[in-house]
């Protein structure tokens, strides 16, 4: 390709890169509700997006329930299979002494509860609670503890903020003969990726299940970010190419811009 | 308008201030010692939470920026020594595919990654404390009065055999004769610890040249940012074709940083004195080494790691 092609090219790519952002489309208007056995959820914004400068966002919850009774609120993302190293001691050194694969553990797991939460047991019970997982998910360890592991997955996933439970989250007001609102509002962690999230209510009525109603949650990825991600994938050589090609243009532009400088040579 | 920013390849939004003073940061050595600045930028990055392999194939994008403005800035200044380098490319080019089998090797022997660490440690510190002890005499040597009769200065068993060597070379920009064998020899010497390492090597690169090139520094700064830019180049797309690590968001912003900085260090370097420099940078690459041991010998946040980065 001759320079005069390649270089609108480059700065077409560093263009979109500073104006992508720019491009980021609002999401569409209406609210997704979904209303079973007297259970109504709303979440909003209906549609999560991520753009070049999400930083994790706020989802709020909320909808109705019968007067009396308590609402958990789980958000799960897809489930993964991750290869871990495990790192143990030898001698006075920290280093790495095996391999752990944890399978079918969501990639995501956050739930808010009430004020009036219930144990863990229970809510393992209910199957929710970051406790529960370990009933889905398999570890393989050799040698290992598969218990200790999924401890050590969990302190893992909790200290990146895609593992949490918010006790007293949730909040209720009046709305009308035997009924009342609830509102929580959850905050989405800055390292969310795209996919479908599934959106759960479990209404409790004396801590015991009263009724469950489920939704999905569509997270993507904005315009700029999906072409960065599509090229970085599927045309992974030319995207190499590209990233060498767009440094080299950048580092001789900052040179020439220096060139004229106070003190250049 | 927000401070943060989302990686599409890391999967995370970083606090882009922070980022961007990480580039310039390192762009500033890379500028001022002709090192690429891999071994301070990917144990920097992945202290903000990038992932390792994300952090070490992003940063090899960056320092071609970085090196390219840095090559550009020593070539106007008439320091770099493109035959030297073009000799020393060749060895680390041999040197880094066997190094790369070498990891190989390694990785389905054991534990590959605490081999990287290991060798880190001792190669920066052996490096950072001679240069250092070396540089401090110098500096020391300099304010002293001069000897009034100095005595011959009797010619060690290293000077010997480079002169024995056969095809000698006058490599004219640097001043010095020798054969184009030491040159491609410890340019694949490096190469086989930079492919070990993960990294461009120019931090090993530079006391080899000034060391046992003896190469006057000046012209060593921007030879070995020559030799750091091709090695880089390659790394950079083998990383985005096989392992699809480049996250170009990252290095557009690290790159951004970075060649403001290796220009501000290109134009300090020229002001500061040759034993100054080295003992700047032994001071870095010291405790970079002093980083990587502790956290070597600390209890780690976490027992697990993603695997396939180190």
């Amino acid at each position: 390709m001759k320079r005069h092609a390649v270089l609108p090219l480059l700065g077409a790519i560093l263009l979109a890169a500073i104006c992508g952002p720019l491009w980021a489309a609002e999401p569409a208007a209406a609210l997704p509700s979904a209303a079973a056995g007297g259970i109504k959820l709303e979440l909003d914004p209906p549609l999560m997006t991520i753009g070049s400068f999400y930083a994790g966002k706020p989802v709020r919850f909320s909808g109705e329930i019968g007067a009396g009774q308590e609402v958990l609120l789980e958000m799960r993302g897809p489930q993964e299979d991750v290869t871990f190293d495990l790192k143990g001691r030898v001698g006075p050194f920290w280093m790495n002494r095996g391999l752990v694969k944890v399978e079918n553990a969501p990639i995501l797991y956050l739930l808010l509860l009430p004020a009036s939460a219930p144990a863990a047991p229970n809510l393992q019970a209910l199957g929710l609670g970051t406790a529960h997982l370990q009933e889905e998910a398999k570890v393989i360890s050799p040698g290992h503890d598969p218990k200790d592991i999924f401890t050590s997955f969990l302190e893992f996933k909790q200290a990146a903020g895609l593992y949490r439970q918010v006790p007293g989250a949730i909040s209720y007001a009046p709305a009308g003969p035997g009924r009342q609102s609830f509102s929580a509002v959850l905050d989405l962690p800055s390292s969310l990726t795209a996919g479908q999230y599934q959106v759960t209510a479990t209404v409790l009525q004396n801590g015991a299940p009263a009724g469950r109603v489920a939704q999905a949650y569509l997270v993507e990825d904005e315009a700029f970010l999906k072409l960065v991600k599509d090229l970085a994938f599927d045309r992974a050589l030319l995207f190499g190419v590209l990233c060498v090609l767009i440094a080299l243009v950048t580092g001789a532009v900052m040179g020439v811009l220096f060139k004229g400088g106070k003190g250049g040579h | 308008m927000s401070w943060y920013i989302y990686l599409p390849i890391a999967h995370q939004s970083v606090f882009l201030p922070l980022v961007l003073g990480s580039g310039f940061v390192v762009g500033l050595l890379s500028g001022l010692f002709g090192v690429g600045g891999g071994f301070l930028m990917t144990p920097l990055l992945i202290m903000i939470g990038i992932p390792p392999t994300v952090a070490a194939a992003s940063d090899s994008n960056q320092i071609v920026a970085a090196s390219a403005s840095g090559t550009y800035a020593h070539y106007r200044l008439g320091n770099v020594d493109f035959k030297m380098g073009l000799y020393l490319l060749a060895g680390g080019v041999i040197g880094g595919t066997g190094g790369v089998q070498l990891i190989k090797l390694l990785r389905q022997a054991g534990d590959a990654d605490f081999v990287i660490q290991i060798t880190y440690v001792v190669m920066l510190g052996v490096v950072g404390g001679y240069m250092l002890v070396e540089s401090l005499q110098s500096l020391r040597a300099s304010k002293a009065p001069a000897p009034a009769a100095p005595a011959p200065a009797q010619e060690s068993a290293y000077s010997r055999l480079l002169g024995a060597l056969p095809f000698q070379t006058n490599f004219a920009k640097s001043g010095i004769v020798l054969s184009p064998v030491v040159p491609l020899f410890l340019g694949a010497l490096v190469g086989v610890l930079a492919a070990i390492m993960g990294v461009g090597g120019g931090f090993i690169m530079v006391p080899v040249m000034v060391y046992l090139l003896r190469m006057p520094m000046h012209v060593v700064v921007g030879t070995s940012l020559f030799q750091v830019l091709f090695t880089c180049v390659d790394v950079t797309i083998m990383q985005a074709w096989s392992n699809h690590t480049v996250d170009f968001i990252l290095a557009l912003i690290l790159l951004l940083g970075s060649t403001i900085g290796a220009q501000v260090g290109a134009r300090l370097s020229s002001k500061l004195k040759a034993d100054q420099l080295k003992v700047l940078l032994a001071c870095v690459v010291v405790l970079v080494m002093v980083k990587m041991l502790v956290s070597l010998l600390l209890t780690p946040s976490s027992l697990l790691s993603i695997h396939g980065g180190h």
